[in-house]
């Protein structure tokens, strides 16, 4: 369908829009036209996605003068390939509609693991050994090298690529990661460079958040995009999380012993060159792999000329040809000097001084009994004092040692990981004064037993890392299923959105049932608060409430417990009790375990119980990979229960300072962080189970103090809009009673376009007949 | 255990099915039923396939329990192991009244499912408290419906629902020709010795047109020659919902005055006067294939009950 919204016309792929989606196109419409930011919050199931791409691709195209390139971030490759797909499905609609006009090229990025279509690099079984597997094929050294000696392997699919040059294009059309490497195979050319390549021209590109986010990353691959760009980050609930960790570094043992590791090859190294440029002898005894035996010679040279080019400034990223870009400076762009690296480390052997020097000083700290807390000032002013190293130099740590890298011709850089994080942490600290703190934890205060320190840099404020985006695109969109409270992120992001708003779903019938349950069936109350949770009653009314759900819930159940700990203990005393054992009378228990193996086996085995009709209990954990990534829609999730409020770790001392500095700076209570953070973690939970208008299910919040408004009043709207009054304080015999109606209530065939009062799908001449205002009148 | 049915879900469910099976055989007087259930994880057969609906009635009265888990697997096997001896041109359904919310199965059900719908089993299912997806799942691979019930009153619904027979599929309707006997009423008040009873009986049997041996009721298989009985009234309900009888045209009031018009002044059917009191003419139809004149009850008697024009 098509239709007007202002002056733009909007192509629709589908018959029948969802009135919320409408209004939710009319507000983004609003903030594209005053080029700002928003923030909209709208339910999972309601396409949130197609809606974003038809209004912003038809925005763009009836601005044929000043197009707008799109920017699509989505938190995992299965969401890009998702999104990718509906992309295509909209642009066919287009040009069926406009004819060929409306072709646009839309890509997807991704890292090599997932583009790569050579068999060699893609047998390496993680991310960094396949990007190492691909520099050691493709550095441009070793395609010199290659040139000159026949026996040097390169990738086939890299060199068709540079020889088309600037022929090497993809016509205009939706490219999914699957369908980049189907083109890629068929011309023979390497997909993951041609999409680097192409990601400044297209139209659309989607990729991950830390394309955009991490500088690291960012420098890279976003440097070049225009201005003149919409940002859309979806699934944005965690935003605040992403960019955090983006420029937090833990350093431990592990790290440092490697490092040392990596230094000491990285001097023998320095030396055998060396050592080769004063003998000129013929024999290469020493050849480590790396550098194969050529003119040796220039090796030496080579440490020369980069000592001159240090001079000069460290402006070498611009020149380096596109397989010798290693990922960028970790500070943002703009904190980056630009200036000459300082003297005492332009030589070779004097910067592996220094960073051996700061290795020593941090295992020094690391040998503490006590938990410290330091800022970044302090901290930079004992690493001076006592290593000798003053803030300058840490700060061009990074890209140094990058620079030497590229000298030294090393391209198994998986292997230097340890380095690379020791002088990740020095550049960061050396860069940043404030929003962040340096904490060194002799041990787990879980498992204060083993010791196992750790040195975490903290950054602390989520601002920092996306400022240069909010600064440098006109519009960034911020959506998700659950962005409440509304008012909180644009406090933690710091940035001021034109348009924040919250929609609601139109359902025909009421298809989410949530519930809060307070006492058990003994009337005493439930709770994971810290004094009651582990009080046998409470342990005992959980396992009941969960017996007496399976025996009245068809399918599957998923529960979300507050921690791993938490869970363990609980599940040992129900299955010390015979609990479990009456449980799995009913439904096979699944749960979900730290390992990914291990949970994607019983994720899978869950789905098949609940196919093949026995039933099945997925225990799964809050803020763990299940509640965030996996959909348990249909008969995958009948009814979700939520053990207990997941209130954050509170006396992680990461978190305390994170605190901190949340209410000095921006003047965020503790409280109100830590309750916002907690249910929007049981928000996503609960929202696994409602993936369409078509889908049902119920939500139990197994806990009293969901009762209370604070706790409550922080949950997204269209959770709250179906939490009637009579839900709020329910006891298990109340919460059966309920499910089993609701249950019966929603097996019975229902129309699925509403009646004529509650419309929830319009057509064309819907949206024709009414202007703005019914829709609205409609809606709220 | 659970207690939404009163005063048990077995006995709620019992007393409707047995609604059901005599209403069932009312409208497919021709069909045959037969009883499983299932308990315990295994499936067992009540009764076999029988057209008698006490016997049926009588079996399951008597075995009213129920425990243990429930295997839908098992129960398909089972149903597909009778079903599929039925000649092709019959219907084969199963109706399975689920009350569990799970079920406990020794293999792969989805085979079972494939295996069901490869024979043209039409499976449904009634389902006492939730959703299943296996079973709507069935339904959909069969051609099946699947109900869940909410409560007594909507259960009896939702069974006697099931008592027409479904639409048929073109596929499944093999022509055959089949023999047949239509036994002709003995005379009230001659005494003979009948063949299902062994004893003697006066008056209301029917007689084998074949072996002229004596039978007390239709529609039944001869004992003697193996001859299927029936009477054109059961054929015609049987099949009526294939071969509808065509609604019947209301014939303005003043027609009846024309003088050109040979006036039928009594209904076809009933032979009651056509005329209200004060001779005025009442409403009243005609058949548009034979052209007899019927009142409003014998038309509704003929649609809903008999299905078979008497002047036709």
């Amino acid at each position: 369908m098509k239709f007007q919204i202002e002056d733009v016309t909007v192509y629709f792929p589908y018959d029948h829009i969802y009135p919320e989606q409408y209004s939710y196109m009319i507000e983004l419409k609003r903030a594209l036209d005053a080029k700002g930011h928003c923030l909209l919050e709208m339910p999972t199931g309601t396409g949130k996605t197609i809606a974003l791409l038809s209004l912003i691709t038809s925005y763009s195209l009836s601005k044929p003068q000043s197009p707008i390139k799109l920017i699509y971030c989505t938190r995992t490759v299965h969401e890009m390939e998702k999104t990718l797909a509906e992309l295509k499905l909209l642009h066919n609609y287009q040009i069926k509609h406009l004819g060929p006009q409306a072709r646009i090229l839309a890509i997807g990025l991704s890292s090599r693991k997932n583009l790569c279509v050579n068999p060699t690099v893609l047998a390496a079984e993680n991310r960094d050994s396949v990007d190492a597997g691909c520099r050691k094929l493709t550095a441009s050294w070793v395609r010199a090298m290659a040139a000159e000696n026949p026996n040097v392997p390169t990738c086939q699919f890299f060199e068709n690529y540079e020889k088309a040059a600037s022929a090497a294009v993809l016509p205009p059309g939706v490219y999914t990661l699957q369908d980049l490497r189907a083109f890629g195979k068929e011309k023979g050319w390497c997909p993951y460079f041609l999409a680097r390549h192409m990601v400044q021209f297209a139209n659309v590109v989607v990729y991950s958040y830390q394309y955009l986010l991490d500088p690291k990353v960012a420098g890279i691959i976003s440097k070049e995009m225009q201005k003149e760009s919409v940002v859309v980050f979806d699934e944005a609930h965690n935003i605040d999380n992403v960019c955090i960790e983006a420029l937090s570094v833990s350093v431990r043992r592990q790290t440092l012993e490697g490092a040392t590791r990596n230094l000491n090859r990285i001097s023998q190294e320095i030396d055998s060159r060396k050592n080769l440029f004063h003998k000129l002898g013929p024999k290469p005894t020493y050849a480590v792999g790396l550098f194969h035996g050529r003119f040796k010679a220039t090796d030496a040279s080579r440490l020369r000329s980069e000592y001159n080019r240090l001079v000069e400034g460290l402006a070498l990223r611009g020149n380096l040809p596109i397989t010798d870009t290693w990922l960028s400076n970790p500070a943002l762009p703009d904190d980056i000097l630009k200036e000459a690296v300082p003297g005492n480390i332009r030589r070779a052997e004097h910067f592996l001084h220094v960073l051996r020097r700061l290795v020593q000083y941090l295992r020094g700290r690391l040998e503490t009994d006590n938990v410290e807390k330091e800022s970044p000032v302090g901290f930079v002013a004992s690493i001076s004092s006592h290593a000798g190293i003053d803030q300058k130099t840490l700060k061009f740590c990074y890209d140094r040692l990058h620079s030497l890298m590229l000298t030294l011709e090393i391209t198994d850089t998986d292997e230097f990981l340890h380095i690379q994080t020791i002088c990740d942490f020095a550049t960061l600290i050396g860069t940043y004064a404030r929003g962040f703190s340096i904490i060194i934890e002799p041990f787990d205060e879980r498992m204060p037993h083993i010791p196992d320190p750790v040195l975490q840099l903290s950054c602390h404020d989520a601002s920092l890392a996306i400022k240069p985006v909010f600064d440098r695109f006109q519009s960034v969109v911020i959506t998700s299923g659950t962005l409440s409270p509304i008012d909180l992120y644009p406090r933690l992001l710091n940035f001021h959105p034109v348009v924040s708003r919250s929609f609601t779903m139109s359902l025909t019938r009421d298809c989410i049932c949530p519930m809060v349950l307070t006492r058990g069936s003994d009337q005493l109350p439930v709770s994971t608060k810290f004094d009651m949770r582990s009080d046998p009653g409470v342990v005992r009314n959980y396992g009941k409430l969960l017996l007496e759900m399976v025996s009245v819930v068809p399918d599957g159940i998923v529960c979300f417990f507050v921690s791993y700990s938490y869970m363990d203990g609980i599940i040992n005393t129900w299955n010390d009790s015979g609990i479990l054992k009456e449980i799995m009378q009913h439904k096979l228990v699944f749960i979900e375990t730290q390992d990914v193996v291990e949970t994607t086996l019983a994720l899978d085995n869950y789905r098949r119980a609940c196919d093949c009709g026995r039933g099945a209990v997925f225990f799964s954990v809050a803020r763990g990979k299940v509640a965030e990534g996996i959909d348990f829609d249909r008969h995958y999730g009948r009814l979700v229960i939520m053990f207990g409020v997941p209130f954050q770790y509170t006396l992680s001392k990461i978190l305390l300072a994170r605190l901190e500095y949340l209410r000095d700076t921006f003047q965020i209570k503790e409280g109100d962080f830590l309750t916002f953070d907690a249910l929007r973690q049981a928000a996503q939970c609960v929202g696994r189970v409602i993936r369409s208008k078509a889908d049902y299910g119920m939500m139990i919040f197994a806990d009293k103090r969901y009762s209370r408004h604070d706790k409550r009043s922080k949950l997204p709207s269209w959770i709250l809009s179906h939490l009637r009054d009579a839900n709020l304080n329910l006891s298990t015999d109340m919460a059966l009673h309920i499910a089993r109606e609701f249950l019966r209530k929603m097996a019975q065939p229902y129309d699925k376009t509403g009646g004529s009062d509650r419309k929830t799908l319009l057509s064309q001449e819907d949206l024709e007949k009414m202007g703005d205002g019914s829709v609205h009148e409609m809606l709220y | 255990s659970e207690t939404d049915f009163r005063p048990s879900r077995i006995v709620v469910i019992a007393k409707h099915v047995e609604a059901f099976i005599r209403e069932f055989f009312d409208q497919n007087p021709l069909s045959q039923v037969g009883l499983l259930t299932i308990k315990d994880g295994v499936a067992q057969c009540l009764t076999d396939l029988g057209g008698s609906p006490e016997s049926h009635i009588k079996a399951l009265m008597n075995k009213l329990e129920c425990s243990g888990d429930s295997s839908l697997q098992n129960a398909l096997d089972l149903v597909d192991g009778y079903l599929n001896q039925i000649p092709s041109y019959g219907h084969r359904e199963v109706l399975i009244l689920y009350a569990a919310l799970s079920t406990c199965d020794p293999g792969d059900i989805m085979e079972t499912i494939q295996k069901c719908k490869k024979s043209k089993i039409r499976c449904s299912v009634i389902g006492l408290a939730a959703e299943m997806f296996i079973c709507k799942h069935l339904c959909q691979e069969t051609g099946g419906t699947y109900s869940v019930a909410l409560d007594e009153s909507h259960f009896k619904e939702l069974i006697l629902e099931h008592a027409p027979p479904p639409p048929a599929i073109a596929e499944f309707a093999t022509a055959n020709l089949i023999k047949m006997g239509f036994p002709q009423r003995a005379a009230e008040g001659s005494i003979s010795i009948c063949s299902c009873h062994k004893e003697a009986k006066v008056g209301a049997g029917y007689t084998c047109p074949r072996c002229k041996a004596r039978v007390c009721e239709l529609p039944t298989e001869c004992r003697i020659c193996g001859l299927t009985l029936v009477s054109s009234p059961h054929l015609a309900r049987s099949y009526h919902h294939l071969f509808p009888i065509a609604p019947f045209d209301e014939v303005p009031p003043f027609s009846l005055n024309d003088p050109n018009h040979k006036l039928q002044r009594n209904c076809f059917g009933c032979q009651q006067s056509l005329l209200n009191p004060g001779n005025k003419p009442g409403l009243l139809v005609v058949c548009p294939k034979c052209k007899g004149y019927f009142c409003l009850d014998c038309d509704i008697y003929i649609h809903e009950s008999l299905h078979n024009c008497p002047g036709c």
